[in-house]
């Protein structure tokens, strides 16, 4: 085996938001305040924790990076096997990043079970820090299907009218997807069992294992549904403005700006490089799904009546933009949505927090009820402001780098017609938010409820402003985070084109062939 | 020769120690009879039937490594009769320490109540411990009589003499089904033995007599009444719903264990040679068992029958297991069927029997709280009792880290490996459909408020007990299922 670098900052930046559920689950759920301090003082001890990644981080290598390997359960190969690299290590800093933000912009907004609530965060965050550091595929199945808890009780129990049914929507959905990768996850460990000789779930070695190509076909649809219902990709998005719009402000955040990353992300780091030669072939339908995505998330956008709605539809058009890079097959492409997962993460996760500032004063986010709250409220508006440009891609700004590297991508890859169509999704969301923002913020102030709202306090600000920070700093110095994120999708596009090469329809042969079967059912003639 | 066999009672210690404390347990019910009305013979006879499950789970850890056959080679001591023997003790002992409230309240039978379930712990052993096919039928009907007395044991109510009438007419016909069943193969293969039975069956691939097929057909029905496959399933809902709460515990885990230990075994070793014509019929029934039970749970108001439809769903699950039976690698380290089945058992008993003793507990204060209705609110209510259902109903679902998801994981593998790409696909379907019920549970408890105040619980030491260990089973072998796995893996070496 490969010798690694021991360095176990990675594993307690995973499980320090358990450990500090475990002093939540001690405490006394009375005292409220004391609770989201624990609450917030250890999500921010995990951020500074986890900057160590980055100072620790090798900004020219490829490979993965502070590996932990330690056997698990031995008689299946199963090891808890984390690392990073470049993609994944700003997915990481996002999550701590937010979680922190999250947790004070709850401070007022939730006052039901809060200790339970912030377990459930922090349980969270766990779960989503593990997706993203876990190198074996049963770990990875297990942290994913970790994060589905929390958001469905997060969703159901601090919702609001419809919460039930949006729960149990996004849990049903999701729970489909994931078993059925189950499926192709089993499979994959028994091809590499067969062509390795020995029993393993390590990421590193099965992207090693060749697999025929029509077996490849079946196991990256069963990947792919799985990842796809997460992106959202369109047709399989309708879970997620229910599950937004139902959300308490907390959820929907970490659902738009990280939950959907781990669809994105699964794309990038198993489906894609596992199974090349299906991806390629998958990739026309998949492109114009995303376009699909872009147009049909723009257009919705525009007509929703209620905020928060619109802000979840315009995320389907901006995932769209990410699975466009990611399918470019380019460096620059690949790049750019790497970088636009984490400026949307930013970005949407701010305009989300705006929409529960706005909420939580009127208890409606119904555009039509706002409108000339600038005069009212101008440091509201000047981060909505900001938000809002960021998110249509002003240059300058976080969204504007990522748009352009994909756009960019796009035009250089083997199917250059969906810049078209891509294009015109930046033209359109630039209308529908500024539409969005002219009706909310300026005009008249018409209606009476609106004459006494209130600015931000100092902990709403606060709240603004750490994302804010982070869009000016990615859209003016974007340089750092490219120049750690590009030598890992080199390696993956050159990995990609590899493999694709050794596989490309090779003999059809099925390893699982020729081993002692029965007839039994509709595989006997397998 | 001989005109009786020797045997060799330090063999059969575990079952012997069952045996005296069932003695104790009755002296001891005819002793309080006569005063009637205290809680002393609940509490006495708990004790002494813990004592007694204690004293034969111990023995059993003594005798694991020992492998060995007595009453000239009828009944066999091996891992794997150890491994389930445990399995059934600790499924016994959830029984009793559930059981401590409610059988306090049934009146007449509040005596030979420990005994009865020490008596079918005792059958169940039997069962596994069996070579031969007559002690198997010995085995199942000592452990079938005393638990249907169990489902009857509440006799003021209806329901329950419904469920103990139901249960008792269909395990009959099921018996009978079984007994013709072995006659047939005796007369096929001039012998009982499991072993021997190999030997005289037809070999693998060869042509195979009609009466073969219906001898095989009889005792797989037998046994597959006892599982709760469908469509032998039908007395499922209404005994379970009608026996007390921990009774229905131990029918959904031990008796269901033993049967599948049992059948195992049979499949494993006697009919192995007509495997070709089993396993069609093991995937068949996985099919329709996982999902008319899974189904039918969906429709479900009462949590308790809700469990019912789900542990034949289970069962279905298991079924999948059997179906993945390599005839090649049996009783063999690459036995993934059988380790499998063995992990899966344990998991399914550890999670059932923190569920029931939530339900057992939510009901202990006088207000019923049973259905789905009854029981919102109940989350926050009484937040650790909500958190140990959350845990058991997400293991139920399948969902990681619980122990729950692992055995699925490890069936699935099985079932994959073995190329039946497409019944694990409608299993993992059939768990999506799951993922739904179970969580009904969750979203009625935390999601929802009551319309009427919940009582207060009084608390209870050994229902606590029972919940917490069962809450870090499920736990603990969904994040380090190691241990288990490598116990299970040396037990299903000594099948054969």
């Amino acid at each position: 085996m490969i010798e690694y670098s021991q360095s176990d900052i990675l594993t307690w930046v995973v499980f320090l938001p358990l450990a500090a559920t475990v002093l939540l689950a001690v405490l006394p759920s009375a005292g409220k305040n004391l609770l989201r301090w624990v609450a917030l003082l250890g999500s921010i001890a995990v951020f500074a924790v986890s900057l160590e990644l980055v100072a620790g981080f090798e900004p020219g290598s490829a490979d993965m990076q502070f590996v932990v390997h330690k056997p698990w359960i031995t008689s299946w190969g199963v090891a808890y096997h984390v690392g990073i690299d470049g993609i994944s290590l700003f997915l990481v800093l996002l999550t701590t990043f937010l979680t922190p933000v999250v947790v004070l912009s709850a401070w007022k907004a939730v006052e039901k079970n809060v200790k339970t609530f912030l377990m459930l965060i922090l349980i969270l965050e766990t779960g989503m820090l593990g997706a993203f550091a876990a190198l074996d595929m049963v770990l990875f199945y297990i942290f994913w299907e970790v994060m589905l808890l929390p958001m469905y009780l997060l969703i159901g129990v601090w919702g609001h009218e419809r919460r039930i049914y949006a729960a149990v929507k996004f849990i049903l959905y999701t729970a489909v997807g994931s078993l059925l990768m189950l499926v192709g996850f089993i499979y994959l460990f028994w091809l590499g069992r067969d062509s390795l000789g020995y029993f393993t779930t390590n990421l590193l070695d099965l992207y090693r294992v060749v697999v025929p190509y029509h077996a490849q076909f079946w196991l990256f649809a069963s990947f792919a549904l799985a990842f796809a219902i997460k992106v959202p990709i369109f047709p399989f998005h309708t879970w997620l403005p229910d599950a937004h719009v139902e959300a308490p402000t907390a959820g929907s955040v970490i659902l738009a700006a990280i939950l959907l990353k781990m669809g994105t992300y699964g794309y990038i780091r198993f489906a894609m490089p596992l199974f090349p030669a299906a991806s390629e072939a998958f990739t026309p339908l998949i492109l114009v799904l995303a376009v699909i995505g872009i147009i049909y998330g723009a257009l919705v956008s525009m007509v929703q009546p209620d905020l928060k709605k619109l802000v979840a539809y315009s995320s389907v058009s901006h995932l769209g933009f990410v699975m466009l890079g990611l399918f470019s097959l380019t460096t620059t492409g690949v790049t750019g949505g790497v970088y636009q997962m984490l400026n949307h993460g930013v970005s949407t996760g701010a305009l989300f927090l705006i929409v529960g500032v706005l909420y939580e004063r009127r208890h409606t986010r119904l555009i039509s009820e706002f409108g000339g709250l600038s005069s009212r409220m101008p440091l509201f508006a000047a981060f909505f402001m900001i938000a809002t440009l960021s998110s249509i891609g002003l240059p300058g700004l976080n969204g504007f780098v990522g748009e352009f590297l994909v756009l960019l991508g796009i035009f250089g890859s083997q199917h250059p017609i969906f810049l078209y169509f891509a294009a015109s999704g930046v033209i359109l969301s630039a209308v529908y938010m500024l539409w969005m923002f002219r009706r909310v913020m300026f005009g008249p102030l018409e209606n009476p409820q609106n004459e006494k709202i209130l600015d931000l306090s100092p902990r709403e600000a606060l709240v603004l402003l750490a994302p804010t920070v982070m869009m000016f700093w990615m859209g003016l110095f974007p340089g750092a985070f490219l120049d750690r994120i590009t030598p890992s999708v080199e390696k993956f596009i050159e990995q990609y084109n590899r493999k694709l090469e050794i596989t490309t329809r090779g003999p059809d042969v099925n390893p699982l062939a020729g081993r002692v079967t029965f007839s039994a059912g509709p595989d006997a003639d397998r | 020769m001989k005109s009786f066999p020797e045997i060799d009672w330090n063999l059969l210690m575990p079952q012997v120690a069952l045996v005296t404390a069932v003695f104790f347990l009755l002296v001891l019910a005819v002793l309080y009879r006569s005063r009637g009305g205290s809680r002393g013979p609940v509490a006495a006879g708990a004790v002494l039937s813990l004592a007694g499950l204690a004293v034969a789970g111990w023995m059993c850890v003594a005798q694991w490594d020992y492998v060995g056959g007595t009453f000239g080679g009828m009944v066999r001591i091996d891992p794997f009769s150890t491994f389930f023997n445990l399995l059934f003790i600790g499924g016994a002992a959830a029984c009793v320490l559930l059981s401590i409230r409610e059988a306090g309240s049934l009146r007449a039978v509040s005596g030979e109540y420990y005994a009865l379930v020490v008596t079918a712990a005792f059958g169940m052993m039997v069962m596994v411990s069996a070579a031969d096919l007559l002690v198997v039928f010995i085995g199942l009907e000592t452990m079938s009589l005393a638990i249907y007395i169990l489902v009857g044991c509440r006799r003021e109510k209806s329901e329950s003499n419904e469920g103990a009438l139901k249960y008792f007419l269909i395990g009959a016909f099921a018996s009978g089904f079984l007994i013709y069943g072995i006659a047939l193969l005796y007369g096929v293969t001039g012998t009982t033995r499991l072993e021997e039975l190999a030997a005289g069956l037809s070999p693998a691939g060869a042509e195979v007599s009609g009466l073969e097929l219906v001898a095989l057909a009889l005792v797989l029905i037998g046994f597959f009444f006892k599982i709760a496959a469908v469509p032998f399933h039908m007395w499922v809902p209404d005994a379970y719903e009608g026996a007390p709460t921990p009774i229905t515990a131990y029918m959904a885990v031990a008796v269901k264990a033993a049967a599948f230990g049992v059948l195992l075994r049979l499949l494993g070793v006697g009919l192995l040679p007509l495997a070709d014509y089993w396993l069609p019929v093991m995937w068949t029934l996985a099919v329709v068992t996982m999902t008319v039970g899974n189904l039918a749970a969906v429709f479900q108001g009462s949590i308790k029958r809700m469990l019912a439809y789900s542990s034949i769903a289970h069962a279905g699950y298991l079924l999948v297991a059997l179906a993945s039976i390599d005839p090649a690698a049996v009783s063999t380290a690459d036995d993934r069927a059988a380790l499998s089945v063995a992990f899966y058992l344990v998991v399914y008993t550890l999670m059932n029997v923190g569920a029931f003793g939530v339900l057992v507990y939510l009901n202990s204060s006088g207000t019923r709280l049973e259905t789905l209705e009854q029981v919102r609110g109940a989350g926050f209510r009484y937040p650790l009792t909500g958190a140990a259902m959350a845990v058991f109903m997400f293991s139920l679902a399948g969902i990681p880290p619980t122990g729950g998801f692992l055995a699925k994981f490890y069936v699935f593998a099985t079932a994959v490996e073995r190329g039946l790409v497409s019944l694990a696909v409608i299993a993992v379907l059939n768990s999506a459909v799951s993922v739904y019920y179970y969580l009904r549970v969750i979203v009625q408890m935390f999601m929802r408020e009551s319309d009427s105040a919940l009582p207060s619980l009084p608390f209870s030491l050994p229902l606590a007990a029972a919940i917490l260990v069962s809450v870090w089973g499920v736990l603990q072998l969904g994040i380090l299922p190691s241990p288990l796995l490598d116990v299970a893996g040396r037990a299903v070496l000594f099948l054969k």
